[in-house]
């Protein structure tokens, strides 16, 4: 399918759209919804409740779009519907009270060795060709509480500030950036685990 | 002064980092300090490996998929 101008920004779309262009919001929808897909995924670990976000979130800018005022970028305007949409259902489907994030402790003697043998560096780039890499990488992030992952998503994966992150999780800078310290090292402590047992 | 004690400080900034500079004190002694250099990058490791792995979501045939859907919402809804 060809998709237009590649050059032609989302801001450009949105004023094609308004003036009444027809065939313009799909090319919308295909730009952004592998990104909002991967952030709901990255939040809420199923596909159904992913698609249900990737579903509202377009349908709410669909019918909000005139309510959009250029005060922000598109991108940031949809990623925050999508994010407030993510949130939501996380939030239903609460239910048991959160365990807090303990930091796995030194293991007994030679596996912790085996572990802190595991050398990250080198993974860094390969995680687009290494399936199996990719997939240790999720199930690190997905075994973080709710609270932890919402906010490493959003910080690594959507490339929030730290200041957007408090104002959309309530939280103040200084929290956020404990709390994401925090998860990342459990994300770094649970990969080296998994790649030393799997002799990586 | 910069020592490993410092270096959790940074840490946890670069974590969350809108801003990756090191600090020059720091700087110094991460040349010197294995360790400590070790955590910078295994920090950044994990940064840019979360957002890959979270990128590979979706293959090409499952977002045809999701886009068709959505159009159709959006054709429902009117
Ligand atoms: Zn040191």
């Amino acid at each position: 399918m060809d998709f237009g101008e590649p050059a032609e920004t989302d801001e450009e779309l949105v004023a094609r759209l308004r003036a009444g262009e027809p065939g313009i919001f799909p090319v919308l929808v295909h730009r952004h919804s592998a990104r909002v897909f991967g952030l709901a995924m990255g939040m809420l670990h199923n596909a159904q409740d992913a698609q249900d976000v990737v579903q509202e979130t377009f349908l709410s800018v669909h019918r909000r779009l005139d309510g959009f005022r250029g005060e922000s970028s598109f991108r940031t305007w949809l990623m925050r519907i999508a994010t407030n949409s993510a949130l939501m259902k996380l939030r239903r489907r609460r239910r048991k009270p959160e365990l807090p994030l303990v930091i796995e402790e030194a293991e007994p003697q030679g596996r912790e060795l085996s572990h802190e043998a595991v050398d990250l560096r080198p993974l860094a780039d390969k995680v687009h060709h290494d399936r199996q890499l990719a997939a240790h990488v999720r199930a690190a992030v997905e075994a973080l509480p709710d609270r932890f992952r919402e906010e490493l998503v959003l910080a690594d994966y959507q490339g929030l500030s730290m200041a957007e992150i408090g104002d959309l999780l309530d939280l103040t800078v200084p929290n956020v950036k404990t709390r994401l310290h925090r998860a990342r090292l459990a994300v770094r402590d649970r990969l080296r685990s998994r790649l030393g047992e799997d002799g990586l | 002064m910069t020592d490993c004690a410092s270096l959790n400080e940074f840490l946890v900034d670069l974590a969350s980092a809108d801003d990756e500079s090191v600090p020059p004190g720091l700087e110094q002694h991460l040349a010197l300090c294995e360790a400590c250099a070790r955590q910078v990058d295994d920090v950044r490791a994990v940064r840019l490996m979360v957002h890959d792995a979270l990128d590979l979501e979706l293959t090409e045939a499952d977002q045809a998929e999701l886009d068709a859907m959505v159009l159709a919402a959006i054709a429902r809804q009117g």
